[in-house]
């Protein structure tokens, strides 16, 4: 009876394709909107799991302000002693910490007269080695800094596979060793030599939006030991008031253990740090995990789901309330066949169900054509906004059994009055 | 009546029959006022009315689409007076064929499924639905458009595909509502011919409702029906024979053989 009344209602469909298509309509573009809406949610989801992936969710921030900040007043900052303290109670549950100073940023070059077509653009990072763990950096060859770069300020330097393609023509395995001139303009060139070659990870968002020459001019960080930073001679501190430190630490970030609880650890770190400083110095002292920032944008696009989620129940809603107009209409025009029927010994049972199944079906194929045209459109969508593409298969499952619970919905009451008609007005039924 | 019937099979016992409409209002309308009736097994009876008369009211209670007011309702002596809608859908699919003026088949449809769709109430299977249903429309010499839905098909021809719809379910009565009513005289002749033949040869009951005195004269029984009431009960030919008026002992009508034989049916037989 079931699979009767699927055939019977395809089959009374066909008989009036304009009608069918056009009461299908509104739940085409109801099914289809969110589709399309999610597919674009979740490429921009995959997106950011893409990045973070690189990125590590098990990165923790700390850091720091204070609320009397007074030029002439001693600076506050994270001190040795309290960065030693962190290390000693923290340091179980640390994979690394990262330290890094920021310094120019330049071009390099190998011989100041051909500097305009051998070059590399970089800007100057002073890091320790933990900063390669924590900020997930790949050698491609060659190393990281020796106890003694790091102690001496060194002019080593780890550069991008990037710079080395500028530079040697992407012979990574050749560019260690390889000295070059880095310019940080005034004048100001020293000479670096390579220990290692790293490869830098761009997202595919930038590199889609990027033509080749944009990549060949691209800047890159170059690593170089913390203190040949922070002790440059280059340094100018004439603007600053005595005594100030530009590399003091008011923020540090690191790399909790595999399988630490990083968002409670990120609060512990926070709260001990806090403890450190005395409550007139007015500091405050936060964190931030990678994982937080995940789960915030989860909560924020589960949000935006909700919202689109309202919109297109309205949207359904008109589009169900089209189904069961056009129901009552087909249930009018068939009142004689619902006659018959009944007098052939049709129960209200099975002329319920031959209408349910009926605006069933039309708003399964309507939320099946919606689906496709919906995933088409977000994943146009996806290509023009430079996300990647990921098909939302539960959406898509939703979408379909929202169709399925519209047509009962709506098929029902039409449906019950076609079953509750009187046999004899039904048969005289003009 | 005859001791023949006593043997046979009760199948309609209608006993004071009332059907009131709009009742405790003030258009409260008595149709019917009282009608009782026996239907026996192999009978051909014909209720014959004006309109007005309560005809439709009757077929209506006759075929179960409907409950009485008041009087009761045995079919095979199992009263049905009090059934429920479901019960009697069933008791319809089961017991009753039935044959409209207006064909009632279903748009759109072909013949074929036109003819399955009491079976599929029935719960038969497809297979055999489909088998049954051809045999039928074979029966009422539809076999070449058994795949044509009802807009391709002749009054006449949509009338037998509806005749075979009704022997579907292998009925204990069909129920003909002015079968030929929609019909010119040829087709109508067509349409009788195959009521007599399911009555001869297959020994089917059959209950028409007619107000054509001429059509009611090829019944075994003709009713009266006159303002809600039976009014009188007598014996029609129970064959097609002219000229009128000549009357026969009911259930002798094998003996008629040839003679039955009328110019309009010879006329009727070569349009075939």
């Amino acid at each position: 009876m079931f699979l009767e009344n699927i055939r019977l209602a395809l089959h009374s469909l066909g008989a009036n394709k304009l009608r069918t298509f056009l009461t299908m309509l509104g739940i085409m573009i109801g099914v289809g909107a969110v589709v399309a809406i999610e597919t674009i949610g979740a490429g921009q989801t995959k997106q950011m799991e893409e990045q973070f992936a690189g990125n590590g969710v098990n990165n923790i921030q700390i850091y720091m302000w204070s609320e009397n900040y007074d030029e002439d007043a001693p600076q506050l900052s994270f001190t040795q002693d309290m960065m030693k303290k962190f290390v000693n109670k923290f340091g179980d549950h640390i994979e690394a910490i990262e330290m890094d100073a920021y310094g120019n940023s330049g071009k390099a070059y190998l011989d100041a007269a051909k500097q305009d077509e051998t070059y590399a653009n970089f800007y100057q990072q002073g890091v320790n080695n933990g900063a390669f763990t924590v900020e997930n950096v790949k050698l491609k060859e060659g190393r990281t800094f020796t106890g003694d770069e790091l102690n001496n300020a060194s002019n080593a330097a780890v550069v991008s596979d990037k710079f080395v393609d500028n530079m040697w023509g992407g012979d990574y395995a050749g560019a260690i060793g390889r000295s070059f001139t880095a310019d940080f303009g005034n004048d100001q060139t020293a000479s670096y030599t390579v220990v290692g070659v790293y490869t830098y990870q761009i997202d595919a968002q930038s590199l889609r939006s990027m033509d080749q020459k944009d990549i060949k001019s691209m800047s890159t960080p170059m690593f170089v030991p913390y203190k040949n930073v922070t002790q440059s001679p280059y340094l100018d501190l004439s603007g600053y008031p005595d005594g100030y430190d530009p590399f003091a630490i008011t923020y540090f970030t690191l790399q909790a253990k595999q399988g630490e609880d990083v968002v409670q650890l990120a609060t512990s770190m926070q709260d001990y740090m806090q403890s450190m400083f005395s409550a007139d110095q007015n500091v405050t002292v936060e964190s931030f995990s990678n994982k937080q920032m995940v789960d915030e944008v989860k909560a924020s696009m589960q949000q935006q789901t909700t919202t689109i989620s309202l919109i297109a129940a309205i949207a359904l809603l008109v589009g169900g309330i089209g189904v069961m107009n056009i129901m009552t209409v087909t249930i009018t025009e068939r009142t004689r066949e619902i006659g018959t029927r009944k007098a052939m010994g049709a129960k209200r049972r099975a002329i319920r169900q031959q209408f349910i199944i009926e605006a069933v079906v039309m708003c399964v194929i309507g939320g099946m054509i919606g689906t496709i045209g919906g995933l088409i459109g977000g994943i146009i969508g996806c290509r023009l906004m430079h996300y990647s593409i990921a098909v939302p298969m539960d959406s898509i499952a939703l979408a379909i059994a929202v169709s399925l619970a519209i047509g009962i919905f709506f098929g029902y009451y039409p449906a019950n009055r076609a079953a509750k008609m009187d046999p004899i007005e039904a048969l005289r039924y003009e | 009546m005859g001791s023949l019937q006593q043997e046979r099979e009760n199948i309609i016992h209608l006993e004071n029959i009332v059907k009131r409409f709009n009742i405790g209002t003030e258009n409260e309308l008595e149709v019917l006022h009282g009608v009782s009736l026996d239907v026996y097994e192999g009978d051909f009876v014909c209720i014959v009315g004006e309109s007005g008369s309560g005809k439709s009211t009757l077929m209506n209670q006759i075929g179960l689409l409907d409950h009485p007011t008041e009087g009761k309702y045995l079919m095979h002596g199992v009263d049905v007076s009090e059934a429920t809608e479901d019960q009697l859908a069933e008791i319809r699919n089961q017991e009753i064929g039935f044959v409209f003026q207006t064909y009632n088949l279903i748009p759109r449809t072909t013949a074929l499924e036109n003819v399955e769709m009491p079976m599929l109430y029935a719960g038969v299977p497809r297979e055999e639905r489909r088998e049954r249903a051809a045999d039928l429309l074979t029966m009422v010499g539809m076999e070449e458009r058994m795949d044509h839905t009802p807009s391709e098909l002749s009054g006449g021809q949509q009338q037998r595909v509806a005749i075979a719809r009704a022997m579907a379910n292998d009925p204990s009565l069909i129920l003909a509502d002015e079968p030929t009513g929609a019909l010119d005289s040829q087709t109508s002749r067509v349409v009788m011919d195959l009521f007599h033949k399911l009555h001869d040869e297959q020994g089917r009951t059959i209950v028409m409702i007619t107000h054509s005195a001429t059509l009611a004269e090829e019944a075994e029984r003709i009713l009266t029906l006159v303002d809600g009431r039976i009014t009188g009960e007598r014996a029609g030919r129970g064959q097609i024979y002219r000229p009128a008026g000549e009357t026969r002992e009911l259930h002798a009508r094998r003996d008629f053989g040839d003679l039955a034989f009328t110019e309009e049916k010879a006329e009727a037989e070569e349009q075939r």
